[in-house]
């Protein structure tokens, strides 16, 4: 999920109700909400395909790892 | 955002909670059985992780791990002094070590490590962000000794505990939660998690 938290840029005057803009990710989508001052739900912003089309499963075995741990050991 | 800035009132994979007691029996020979000689040690960290996944927690059972101090040689590393949970997702190789270490590599084998792309390093850990909540504390930097707000999870101290008050995730001992980790954030511990446990070993790739 990604956050835009949009209530501390207000401009004198304006009365805008302060939000909050998050992308949650939902099957093979992500859906852009906005949310209240208290989390509650206010409105769907935008709902658009994830360009990740790739399984946890993919994920993982797309991802190699660096080995370097020895390096951040005690001395 | 690392936490959520509203807590919701059931616990949740990610979550840091307080005032459970965790153990690891240390057995001296094992093999024999019953084993004859072995110590169970119990410590109440600080802070404890949940990592049971939260769909999963619930019939008294708890998947659980401490919340530690980090090791000072992750500050040797500049990409990792600007922000420790860099650590938590994949990276590219050059960034994994700090610029001495990695100018001390041969052409080849810089080429061989950067062609692998972004990927995990330090894959046991998993670095949570400071919080008002959570004490700062003292590590001995290079230039020196430094404060720290940063904790970690090591995947290998995760361990088990019961308690009947945890019957599902609205209906346990809410009082224990003090901080919960943003759906972002507990992507990315998921996604780390998973490919910790998920990965084949080199050796057992056809």
């Amino acid at each position: 999920m990604t956050t835009r938290d949009t209530s501390s840029g207000q401009n004198t005057g304006d009365n805008g109700v302060p939000s909050t803009i998050v992308t949650v990710p939902f099957d093979r989508y992500e859906i852009v909400l906005e949310l209240g001052p208290h989390r509650e739900f206010l409105r769907i912003v935008e709902v658009r395909i994830s360009k990740d089309f790739r399984s946890v499963q993919q994920k993982v075995e797309s991802v190699d790892y660096h080995d370097v741990s020895d390096l951040y050991e005690d001395r | 955002m690392f936490y959520e800035s509203e807590p919701q009132a059931v616990l949740r994979f990610g979550d840091v909670v307080r005032g459970y007691v965790l153990s690891a029996p240390q057995i001296d020979s094992p093999g024999t059985s019953p084993p004859v000689r072995y110590r169970v040690e119990v410590h109440s960290p600080k802070f404890a992780v949940i990592m049971s996944p939260c769909c999963s927690i619930g019939d008294g059972t708890l998947a659980i791990s401490p919340l530690i101090e980090v090791r000072p040689q992750f500050f040797w590393n500049p990409y990792f002094a600007e922000n420790l949970t860099n650590i938590n997702r994949p990276m590219p190789a050059e960034k994994a070590v700090w610029p001495d270490e990695w100018a001390k590599l041969t052409p080849e084998d810089k080429q061989k490590r950067m062609s692998d792309g972004d990927a995990y390093a330090l894959v046991e850990y998993f670095i949570y962000a400071p919080h008002d909540l959570l004490p700062p504390y003292a590590v001995k930097c290079p230039g020196g000794s430094s404060e720290t707000g940063c904790y970690m999870l090591d995947f290998r101290r995760i361990c088990r505990i019961e308690c009947n008050k945890i019957v599902k995730p609205e209906q346990a001992p809410l009082e224990t939660k003090v901080l919960q980790i943003s759906i972002e954030t507990r992507g990315e511990l998921r996604d780390k998690l998973a490919w910790y446990f998920g990965r084949t070993p080199k050796e057992d790739m056809l």
